[in-house]
């Protein structure tokens, strides 16, 4: 009885504590994950799934990651499947001893911990829950009708198929000796024939990271520590005591969350993304004002969401500000950098710049998969542009997804009528925020370019404030005099912005450095950044 | 037994078919996609299925008919072909024509028009197609990967992709005249390289020199396979902020030069390396000469309107590896003002087609880019508009036998470049053009998010291992090409 209530506290111990580790510490994670796929309810999905070894765990991995458009949802979901693997873990392990200690909560911890971090993918802890269900399920069946499960299992969960084959080497004992040579060999002939990847990464699993190269041998690592506790009771209940067995058990775990320990920076960061992509500026703000990582990424978020709310002229240097670059970033080639670049080219009404910009973070995804996220933006900008054919195609693919569906069917009406779009009341302002004369984007000129996109439309006060704000992280106060007019005159504001005031009391000198927070971003500008040498 | 079987199929096909009855004549031909009306195919091309795009239609029968004998019945939601019959019955009809009955059902059965499909009586002799499949990007390729698609089926396989050499971007594999035992390409980037593959074996280059600047691409055999030419350049793009224009692609240099692949040497002429830029290469079909485009230098990007090529031509001796002293301006971009680009003559001599755009060196960008027809025998310049659209039509290449043609058109809507077949006939007019048939064309279509860029034909499969790519790409040495010294 006792034991029981033992088991059930450390199950909802793992349920709880993942559900809230999701929930408070990696939502952002989990919106990241979301963005990077779009699972569509359409056979072609299943069956290119299927087409690759290790297909199905991703296939199921991503049914469950889709709820994470909702992060509460992506959180519970999570949990349910860490929970699952707990109790498979514990009910196998009990099979080898009743008394098996807290084995299943430790590793469930340390998979959700290792695998809390953008280079994974949520394919691994899926593949690891299908191989436990399926020892689970396979009982004591016959060895022989693993030479039939076996290679299916290695098609639908990939190489940790292994774990499979060495549970039942230990439980079966000799019968199963030829399992893992068996799988070997089916690897090897998979290694052989998908010639469109590298076999280190057939060896390794496809599936599990996202960088295609950086082959997962960490998984493989923490695969081994599942098998451990089997072993050791194993080998205990057969009357061999290896005490020492277990030493390297806490030694690996440790080594191994020393160097996969989730990155609390890119939690952070990922966590303003999914905040900007859901318009909640204040709480972007609030978080930022606790919690600032000092990168132009954060700077980009709060910024945004300061223009957002009005506040940019007069709060934007209470905010870190990375450099210049700290409104708009260059074309980075990775799938997170730009996001709020994207997000605020949209806002500004640059419509073809937000539609690039996505359009590189969707190509820079490293599992080659499409985003839902993405790919509605860009439905968008194709809808805004009147672009009708191109942005029809993308809502018919975002109709076959459960969470964009109702959204896709209702921009689908919009297909074809321009004066609906015209209409719209986020599309159709911002088709008249756009500029109106063409000309060729020019990074370097950004200024220049919003105080244009202001020019062809006044109304574009989030032009004007971004104008202006880009001209102070220039340093340049000149120019920011020469445009002080328009915003005296369209801003509707009675008394000059504070951050304009104090830029223009640092540049005449009334205020020192010290005194000044826009002074202490210049001179922090003029300093080299770590690292640099000169 | 076999009468069972037989009985058990006549059961079965009969309770799946379902007569038409009572159908309602319409006065149009049917809404067909792709649009299939009209066209010439060869006899070897897989069979044309298409949707019928009416509202509501659930089922389409469809009857073809030979000139010169057969019939070809197919019932069901789209129309699909049996591929062995459609064959059987292209071959018999070769030289004659298909005629076309479509019926569809929606709340009632609807009779269409009938249409014709003309076979030729020339033969397509190529195997397939390849092709660069890219998503339409602007700095970031994505999943890109070169394909071989076989003509008579559907059957596409991947030749190199972005899985198999993580993180490299690679243009498009050019083979010598549709023969892919000489075959190269160029990937791009730190650790890049020059690909030169003949009879199977890779050889990987350096074709980036001190005095060449960049490495090759672009590239065009020599008929005789010893020499191929490419033009060494660095390529840029820039963006409009409205939707009318979306890229501005330029090249800061550019210049040609021949790599010579039994000496491992560039020979770099002074008359293609001018301060002008000289860019795709192409050598005629006796290897005689090169043609190529040449434009003058202007201040790119601030000046991407003035970009206007001329087309040339300069005489090259395979022998000793000579050029002619003098360029020949075929035709003259800037007195023009339009840009000629991409010349590719005919395997037979006869022709030479190439894009005219209203400026710039990259077809696929501009919307204004046409492909025209240059005879070859009297110096004639005609704009092909039987297969042109208001869209881009580039990439441009001809059949083993120069009786066909394939090019990529963005006619679908306007981002997407697809393969788009034609014939020619001796008088050099061209036939409606062919969008490549898929096994289900409409959903195909619906969800391809790929172009398909420089698609050109290939006589037999390509055979490119990817992983000795991968190896020689990540691990291996590359040749170091030497500038030809100059004749003292």
């Amino acid at each position: 009885m006792q034991q029981t209530r033992y088991r059930l506290l450390l199950m909802l111990l793992t349920a709880v504590g993942t559900f809230l580790f999701w929930q408070l510490e990696a939502p952002g994670l989990l919106n990241y994950h979301e963005q990077n796929q779009l699972f569509l309810f359409t056979f072609d999905h299943l069956l290119q799934a299927l087409s690759l070894p290790g297909g199905m765990a991703d296939y199921l991995a991503e049914a469950g990651i889709q709820f994470s458009y909702y992060p509460t949802l992506g959180a519970l979901w999570m949990s349910i499947q860490s929970t699952l693997i707990f109790i498979l873990l514990s009910r196998l392990l009990a099979q080898l001893r009743p008394h098996y200690g807290v084995a299943p909560l430790l590793l469930t911890v340390a998979l959700t911990l290792m695998t809390c971090h953008v280079r994974w993918t949520p394919a691994l802890p899926m593949a690891l829950l299908l191989v436990l269900a399926t020892i689970w399920l396979t009982g004591k069946s016959s060895p022989w009708t693993d030479l039939l499960r076996l290679p299916v299992l290695y098609w639908m969960v990939g190489p940790v198929a292994w774990l499979y084959a060495a549970w039942r080497l230990l439980t079966i004992g000799r019968r199963m000796a030829w399992g893992i040579p068996y799988l070997s060999l089916i690897v090897a002939a998979a290694a052989y024939g998908l010639t469109q990847w590298p076999w280190q990464v057939i060896l390794a699993g496809i599936h599990y990271r996202t960088d295609a190269l950086q082959t997962p041998w960490a998984a493989h690592l923490l695969t081994a520590l599942f098998l451990l506790p089997a072993i050791y009771f194993r080998l205990v209940t057969t009357s061999i005591h290896v005490p020492l067995l277990l030493l390297p058990y806490p030694l690996a775990l440790g080594i191994l969350l020393l160097f996969c320990r989730p990155d609390r920076n890119e939690m952070e960061i990922l966590r303003l993304d999914m905040l900007v992509r859901h318009g909640q500026w204040e709480e972007v703000l609030r978080r930022v004002e606790h919690r600032a990582v000092p990168t132009p990424f954060t700077s980009q978020c709060a910024n945004l969401a300061l223009g957002m709310t009005g506040q940019l002229p007069h709060r934007m240097f209470e905010f870190y500000q990375d450099g210049p670059e700290a409104l708009l970033m260059p074309m980075m080639r990775d799938n997170v950098s730009d996001l709020p670049t994207a997000e605020a080219f949209f806002q500004l009404g640059m419509i073809n710049e937000a539609l690039r910009y996505t359009t590189d973070l969707q190509q820079s995804i490293l599992t080659y998969k499409r985003s839902g996220r993405f790919t509605k933006r860009m439905a968008e900008c194709h809808l805004i542009n009147g672009n009708h054919t191109a942005a029809a195609k993308e809502l018919q693919w975002l109709e076959q997804s459960l969470f964009y569906r109702s959204w896709a069917k209702e921009c689908l009406r919009l297909i074809g009528l321009d004066n609906l779009i015209d209409q719209h009341p986020l599309y159709g302002h911002l088709r008249k925020l756009r500029f109106k004369e063409n000309f060729l984007y020019n990074y370097d000129e950004r200024h220049k370019m919003l105080g244009l996109l202001f020019v062809s439309n006044p109304d574009n006060l989030l032009a004007l404030y971004y104008h202006m704000a880009q001209l102070l992280l220039n340093g340049d106060v000149p120019m920011l005099m020469q445009s002080m007019p328009w915003v005296q005159q369209y801003s509707g504001l009675n008394q000059m912005p504070a951050s304009y005031r104090d830029a223009l009391e640092y540049a005449q000198q009334k205020k020192s450095a010290h005194e000044s927070p826009y002074g202490q971003y210049v001179k922090r500008l003029q300093q080299p950044k770590q690292g640099q040498t000169n | 037994m076999k009468q069972i079987l037989f009985l058990l199929t006549l059961l079965l096909t009969t309770s799946c078919t379902e007569r038409v009855e009572h159908a309602t004549e319409a006065d149009c031909l049917p809404p067909i996609y792709p649009d299939y009306i009209g066209v010439t195919i060869p006899a070897e091309l897989a069979p044309l299925n298409f949707d019928v795009m009416m509202k509501g239609c659930r089922k389409v029968d469809v009857t073809i008919t030979g000139s010169k004998g057969g019939t070809l019945h197919t019932q069901g939601v789209f129309a699909n072909f049996d591929p062995e019959e459609w064959h059987k019955l292209t071959r018999q009809n070769r030289g004659g024509t298909l005629h076309v009955k479509v019926y569809a059902k929606g709340e009632r059965w609807i009779s269409y028009k009938p249409f014709e499909i003309t076979v030729s009586s020339d033969p397509l002799p190529d195997y397939g197609l390849t092709y660069r499949r890219i998503q339409p990007g602007y700095e970031v390729g994505g999943n890109i990967s070169i394909c071989q698609r076989e003509l008579s089926s559907y059957h596409e396989v991947k030749l190199m992709s972005e899985t198999a050499l993580p993180g490299r971007c690679f243009n498009c594999h050019t083979a010598n005249r549709t023969n892919p035992e000489q075959l190269t390409l160029q990937v791009r980037g730190a650790k890049g390289g020059t690909l030169v593959q003949k009879e199977g074996k890779q050889l990987w280059y350096d074709t980036h020199t001190s005095e060449t600047k960049a490495a090759g691409s672009y590239a065009y055999w020599h008929p005789e396979g010893r020499y191929c030419a490419y033009a060494t350049n660095s390529v840029h793009q820039s963006f409009f902020v409205r939707p009318e224009g979306r890229i501005e692609v330029y090249h800061k240099f550019s210049d040609i030069v021949v790599l010579d692949t039994e000496r491992d040497e560039l020979l770099r002429p002074e008359q293609l390396s001018t301060e002008s830029l000289e860019i795709f290469p192409a050598f005629a079909a006796d290897g005689s000469r090169i043609y190529f485009s040449s434009s003058l230098p202007c201040n790119v990007p601030m000046e991407y309107e003035k970009v206007k090529c001329s087309l040339c031509a300069i005489d090259f001796d395979a022998t000793t590896g000579n050029f002619g002293q003098q360029v020949d301006t075929l035709l003259n971009g800037p007195k023009d003002s339009c840009s000629y680009v991409l010349a590719r003559p005919s395997y037979d001599g006869r022709w030479l087609m190439l894009c005219a755009a209203d400026r710039g060196n990259f077809p696929v960008c501009r919307e204004t880019s046409d492909l025209y027809l240059f005879d070859l025998q009297n110096g004639t310049l005609r704009c092909m508009n039987e297969v042109n659209s208001s869209y881009s039509e580039s990439y441009h290449n001809w059949s083993s036998n120069s009786h066909w043609f394939i090019f990529s058109s963005k006619r679908e809507n306007g981002l997407q470049s697809w393969a788009y077949l034609s014939h020619i006939d001796g008088e050099g007019r061209a036939s409606k053009p062919v969008l490549l048939p898929q096994r289900r064309p409409l959903l195909y279509y619906k969800k391809e998010a790929d172009s398909f860029n420089c698609p050109d034909f290939t006589l037999t499969p390509v055979i490119l291992d990817q992983r000795e790519a991968f190896h020689q790409l990540f691990h291996g040495e590359r040749r170091q090409v030497k500038v030809k010294n100059k004749p003292e």
